[in-house]
């Protein structure tokens, strides 16, 4: 797999359209649910999405072969998400959160039986604030300094935000014994 | 719920998670990026075009003077007129001859006159004379007056020749006065015109420390006989040298790129001048240089979007403009010849896009003697530059 993609992004620097092709064929399923978990909607996701591979393209020949290409690729899309959602300044907000307005649950006898389908479902229903946070930190595994430094809020918000939308996780998921 | 096998979850399952793209994703994609070209390209012109506009405003802010002639007094000024070429004795006892010679011919014409009160001419001077007359004259009068006047015109005796020529000389003299006047007055009335005049003697060195500058207000013929000698009095003070520059990188390996340049540079030196007996304090020597030049940079370190170098490279300027200022006058002196330098330095190249960078490079520069005007250049040869420029990678 890395000589694979280490083909392509040699192809890629000298800007051939072929292996550019290649590069967004091998990445683009994971890439694109990475946006849709970041967007409020599939619209955005999509120009997420775009745009994340319109710099991963211009900006290929800073990947210095260090770690895995995808992980490099991640960042990249990431970054894209952010900017996107700066702009739409819901990150600074303070947005209300009504926990008793919960809409539809999700039913299970245990949570790993739970789908990844309703796993997307439920974080595409979590508030942009919440989410954001939450992304970053559980699943793409950045550390509370990185997170506060990538968006610009006190780590102390950052620690309520995540704690706020692992109950309103938890809230959602009703396991039913 | 543990908060620990929820996150857990999560992870696993959306980390890895898919979506299928659809086909007009790509498209978009492509489009986007062919947007985004262009978009570069303008930039990049634009850049260009900008810098290029850069330098020519600061050059034409700084030769501004060449067409502020009319803000400089008019040649009554005293000052102005201390600047004046004053034509040689030579010249003078000349024109002190012709007009002996004008008043001698005049009386000849006054005598001729009063011989022939009644000639039948078509001088105006004779119609005018014959006006004065009262009587008709006499048939022998007229006889002789048309004898003389016919002897005159067919055999005009050796002082009349020279007269003769003497007019002509005069004549000729007028009508070269006359064609610099209308000149001037082409040029705006310029009392004390800035276009550079070259003189003979012109010349300029360090070591010389005067100047020989000939302004061009006087008949051209005489500016070459008796130009203003612009001494130095003292030390001169020097304006910090700028020079506006663009370079092209041309990346022969990965680390070693060819850089040609372009560059504009001005130097101002001050120092107290005397002038005809004068002192002028202030007065200022003004040097623009536009060079080329050829520089090797070694690229030694890349950190984000910042690349350390260092460079190697010769300069070739010329002096395209060299002009004194003293009181509220000003000359203009020719520069023959270029200005060689060498230069190493260090720089760094913050890049702006992928082929364009800007970039400062702090460098040790050599000025060789090539008989330019005293400058900061010519008194300290081993000078350390800051150089401020663009770059277009190709």
């Amino acid at each position: 797999m890395a000589d694979k993609f280490h083909i392509i992004v040699q192809g890629c620097l000298r800007g051939d359209a072929r292996y550019q092709k290649q590069m967004y064929e091998a990445l683009a399923p994971r890439m694109l649910a990475l946006c849709r978990r970041y967007a409020k909607d599939s619209e955005e996701a999509k120009d997420i999405f775009q745009d994340g591979f319109v710099t991963l393209f211009e900006k290929i020949d800073q990947y210095k072969g260090e770690g895995a290409f995808e992980g490099w690729a991640r960042k990249i899309f990431v970054r894209t998400a952010l900017m996107h959602i700066r702009k739409n300044n819901v990150l600074n907000d303070a947005e209300e959160i009504d926990m008793a307005d919960l809409g539809d649950m999700v039913h299970c006898n245990v949570i790993d039986e739970i789908q990844t389908s309703e796993l997307m479902r439920l974080i595409d229903e979590m508030p942009q604030s919440l989410k954001v946070v939450f992304n970053l930190s559980v699943i793409e595994g950045y550390s509370h300094v990185e997170i506060s430094k990538m968006l610009g809020v006190p780590e102390g918000t950052l620690r309520s935000r995540l704690s706020r939308g692992r109950e309103w996780l938890q809230a959602k998921i009703k396991i039913e014994k | 719920m543990d908060s620990t096998k929820l996150d857990k979850i999560f992870k696993e399952r959306l980390s890895q998670a898919e979506c299928a793209p659809t086909d007009d994703l790509w498209q978009g994609i492509m489009h986007k990026m062919a947007v985004r070209r262009r978009r570069r390209i303008v930039f990049r012109i634009a850049g260009g075009v900008s810098a290029v506009a850069a330098c020519l405003a600061a050059g034409l802010i700084l030769f501004r003077g060449e067409h502020m002639s009319s803000d400089l007094p008019q040649a009554h000024s005293p000052i102005a007129e201390s600047v004046l070429v004053e034509p040689s004795n030579e010249i003078v006892d000349d024109v002190a001859d012709i007009r002996s010679q004008i008043e001698s011919l005049s009386s000849v014409m006054a005598l001729a006159q009063n011989d022939m009160p009644s000639c039948q001419s078509s001088g105006s001077g004779l119609l005018s004379a014959k006006d004065l007359l009262s009587d008709t004259p006499s048939d022998d009068v007229i006889e002789e007056t048309q004898e003389f006047t016919s002897i005159q015109q067919e055999t005009p005796s050796n002082s009349d020749a020279t007269v003769a020529d003497q007019t002509n000389n005069v004549q000729e003299f007028w009508n070269a006065i006359e064609r610099e006047d209308a000149m001037l007055n082409q040029r705006g009335h310029a009392p004390v015109s800035v276009t550079l005049s070259t003189s003979s003697g012109a010349r300029l060195s360090s070591v010389q420390q005067a100047a020989v500058a000939a302004p061009s207000y006087s008949p051209a013929f005489f500016s070459s006989l008796n130009a203003p000698v612009i001494e130095q009095q003292g030390d001169a003070h020097y304006s910090l040298p700028l020079t506006f520059a663009v370079r092209v990188g041309v990346p022969l390996t990965d680390q070693l790129t060819l850089a040609p340049a372009i560059s504009y540079s001005y130097l101002e030196t001050s120092f107290d001048a005397l002038v005809k007996k004068e002192k002028f304090q202030g007065t200022s020597r003004q040097l623009h240089y536009v060079g080329v030049g050829l520089a090797a940079d070694y690229n030694w370190l890349s950190l984000g979007d910042f690349l350390f170098y260092s460079k190697l490279g010769f300069n070739a300027e010329k002096c395209v403009k060299s002009r004194y200022v003293y009181g509220s006058a000003q000359v203009g002196l020719d520069v023959k010849g270029l200005q060689w330098s060498l230069l190493a330095g260090a720089g760094v190249e913050y890049k702006l896009g992928r082929n364009l960078g800007i970039y400062a490079d702090p460098s040790l520069n050599y000025y060789f003697d090539n008989d330019q005007p005293g400058s900061i250049r010519t008194d300290h040869p081993l000078m350390v530059g800051l150089e401020l420029g663009l770059r277009f990678n190709l």
